[in-house]
């Protein structure tokens, strides 16, 4: 079983930016669209909370 | 011999002469108050007359004042102008007895006598002391003294008040500095005190390079006979030496010719070796400002170091923040551009979706009639047929 790649805001960053290219491009066909919506909405949730720990670290940094 | 003493007696008695006589075999008696010499008259260097001369006992006080007001001893040598009166002792014989001494005409021929100096100085030694707006300079004067002044080189009577004022306020000077000294005695009055002085001035310069000045004080003891800080050759080495020279001669009349050639002239040893001090602590309050500058640099220098890096911080956190805000912006419109592509949301809005073989089918150019097919709504799927 392969082991589940850790989570990089970065590469979640590149590959929302290929998957809004896709889209914009009319390449993914309905039948993939779902699951792309899916693995899309999955990885922004990821990064908004990676964003928000940064927020914090940088909230307590400023008191 | 009373006859000729009442003779002399009716003849001058009573009156009095007015002469300038040089005094030589000068003998004075202080216990007894009293003072004999002979008085000379010289034309063109030869003597034209003498007498015997006497001080009595009720005049002799006259001798104390004289020194006192021109600082100059009654000694061999010395011109004075008198007032005399002829006088016949059947003991002593005949003799001129001074009752008083003009001192304004010996003060008067001392300044000529310095003023010949001062010019044959002048005039011998054109390169090491001249003539200045009035105002006679020496090289000595023009020697910048050491930063700090330790290594003192003391010209002074061995046990004398002067040596010994200077000295004490020297060694408790109330700052607490440290000198090196070391003593060169000379005679600084009778006839060979010029000569003494001036060697050991000599004597010093072959150690130059190990003082920082030349201290020569006088003082205490009589208030007479200053002629040696008015000689040629005191003048000409105070002026020459290659040291810097501080005199502290205890000379309140006037100004000798040592102290106008002198590096630093004081009017007491005291007021010397306070000179000395003060010229130190000029160099202490240097170094202490300069102490307390560079701790004010450093301090300004930390603060604007701090400011800079607060400023830097604030700037980090402001593109942190910057950053932050732009990425959450740029993930919430990628959320909605996404919510616009989801065919679940245009199902919403009333369209449908067709499927053949449960594969999706956007054109209808192959259907044939009778074909089957499912129809995706928003809420359910229906299995339809071509008709």
């Amino acid at each position: 079983m392969a082991k589940k790649q850790e989570f990089t805001y970065e590469v979640a960053r590149k590959r929302l930016e290929q998957i809004l290219r896709e889209i914009d491009s009319g390449k993914i066909g309905i039948d993939d669209l779902e699951k792309t919506l899916e693995e899309a909405k999955e990885l922004i949730d990821q990064s908004l909370k990676k964003l928000e720990q940064a927020e914090k670290i940088i909230l307590k940094w400023e008191k | 011999m009373e006859a000729i003493g009442d003779a002399i007696y009716a003849d001058f008695g009573g009156k009095y002469y007015r002469i300038i006589a040089e005094l030589t075999d000068v003998k004075i008696y202080y216990q007894r108050s009293y003072a004999f010499m002979t008085l000379v008259e010289k034309k063109d260097g030869e003597i034209s007359a003498s007498a015997g001369g006497v001080i009595w006992r009720d005049h002799f006080d006259i001798i104390k004042s004289f020194e006192k007001a021109t600082g100059v001893s009654i000694n061999q040598n010395l011109e004075l102008a008198m007032e005399v009166e002829v006088q016949f002792h059947p003991r002593y014989g005949l003799r001129l007895s001074i009752v008083s001494i003009d001192e304004k005409y010996t003060l008067g021929k001392l300044e000529q006598d310095k003023q010949k100096t001062l010019d044959k100085l002048v005039k011998e030694n054109p390169k090491i002391i001249w003539l200045r707006d009035g105002e006679y300079r020496s090289n000595n004067q023009f020697i910048k003294l050491q930063m700090v002044m330790q290594k003192i080189a003391l010209i002074s009577a061995a046990g004398s008040d002067g040596r010994r004022d200077f000295l004490h306020e020297l060694e408790n000077n109330a700052y607490g500095l440290d000198y090196s000294l070391a003593e060169f005695p000379a005679q600084v009055q009778g006839e060979y005190a010029a000569k003494q002085i001036a060697e050991r001035l000599g004597q010093i310069q072959q150690w130059e390079s190990k003082f920082d000045l030349i201290a020569l004080v006088r003082g205490g003891g009589g208030s007479t006979d200053f002629s040696a800080f008015d000689s040629y050759e005191v003048g000409l080495g105070i002026a020459s030496s290659k040291i810097p020279v501080f005199t502290g001669i205890g000379h309140e009349r006037n100004v000798s010719i040592a102290d106008m050639v002198a590096h630093t002239a004081q009017k007491t040893p005291t007021k010397c070796a306070a000179a000395v001090t003060e010229h130190n602590l000029e160099f202490l309050a240097f170094v202490q400002n300069v102490g307390s500058e560079i701790g004010k640099h450093a301090h300004r220098m930390t603060e604007q170091f701090r400011q800079k890096t607060k400023t830097l911080e604030n700037d980090i956190l402001k593109s942190f923040h910057w950053k932050i805000t732009g990425e959450k912006q740029w993930m919430e419109n990628s959320l909605e551009r996404l919510s616009m592509a989801d065919p679940n949301n245009t199902l919403k809005r009333g369209f449908t979706l067709v499927y053949q073989n449960q594969k999706h089918i956007s054109k209808g150019e192959n259907l044939r009639t009778g074909d089957k097919i499912e129809v995706r709504f928003s809420d359910k799927i229906i299995e339809a047929r071509v008709e």
